[in-house]
């Protein structure tokens, strides 16, 4: 009777000192991890999805503010996911001395609104006026393509 | 502007990030942490959505993260 008592004791504490490696992740619980995804049978998706993405997924007044606390910025466009058009990329900014690590902070806060990541790219001035002048692909794409202007001191 | 509107429909600025994130990545399967670090906001509140969220079926789970 005694020796089942402390078996049963044992065992309740070994089952503790477990719980509590998992709670400090020493070691992993096994196979627990769950992923969630979008499940097309939702009743409403086609006419929600309308809705949500339809419309500018970001105020363009309040990026161009805050693109241009950035750093100094001479040309800022939009297109892409912006606008809802297919390009090359979704947000160009040329300017010297631009901010990076404000830029990573604004770049997540936008993605996360968004909802999706962004394919960006940044230049400085001399860089921007050589791949236009050499007609870079890249930059020829941007400009003709569909494309929203948030703030242009170049004169373009 | 429209997104204020969603804010207050929807009654939730994490809700209406977490149903775009999905709509954007529709085919993709994703874990908590990187749900919330996606859509920049806390793992308890992210946790608590996608459980009102799979209740009517806007998600599923499984426990793979690819299709």
């Amino acid at each position: 009777m005694v020796k089942k008592i402390r078996k049963s004791k044992r065992k309740s504490k070994i089952k503790k000192r477990i719980k509590r490696r998992i709670k400090k992740k020493f070691i992993s619980s096994g196979g627990g991890k769950v992923y969630y995804g979008f499940d097309p049978k939702f009743e409403f998706s086609g006419e929600l999805k309308n809705l949500m993405l339809t419309p500018p997924p970001a105020s363009l007044g309040r990026m161009e503010k805050r693109i241009a606390g950035l750093g100094r910025v001479k040309l800022a466009l939009v297109s892409g996911v912006f606008l809802n058009k297919e390009n090359v990329a979704d947000l160009l900014i040329v300017g010297d001395d631009v901010d990076r690590r404000k830029f990573k902070t604004f770049l997540k806060s936008l993605e996360a609104e968004i909802g999706t990541q962004i394919i960006y790219a940044i230049m400085d001035r001399e860089e921007f006026s050589y791949r236009r002048a050499m007609f870079d692909r890249f930059v020829r794409l941007m400009l003709e393509g569909p494309h929203e202007i948030l703030i242009d001191r170049i004169g373009l | 502007m429209t997104n204020q509107i969603f804010e207050e429909l929807f009654g939730s600025k994490a809700r209406v990030k977490i149903l775009k994130f999905f709509f954007r990545n529709e085919a993709g399967y994703f874990d908590l942490p990187s749900i919330a670090q996606r859509v920049q906001e806390r793992k308890t509140i992210v946790k608590k959505e996608l459980v009102r969220l799979l209740k009517i079926g806007f998600i599923q789970k499984r426990n793979k993260p690819l299709k």
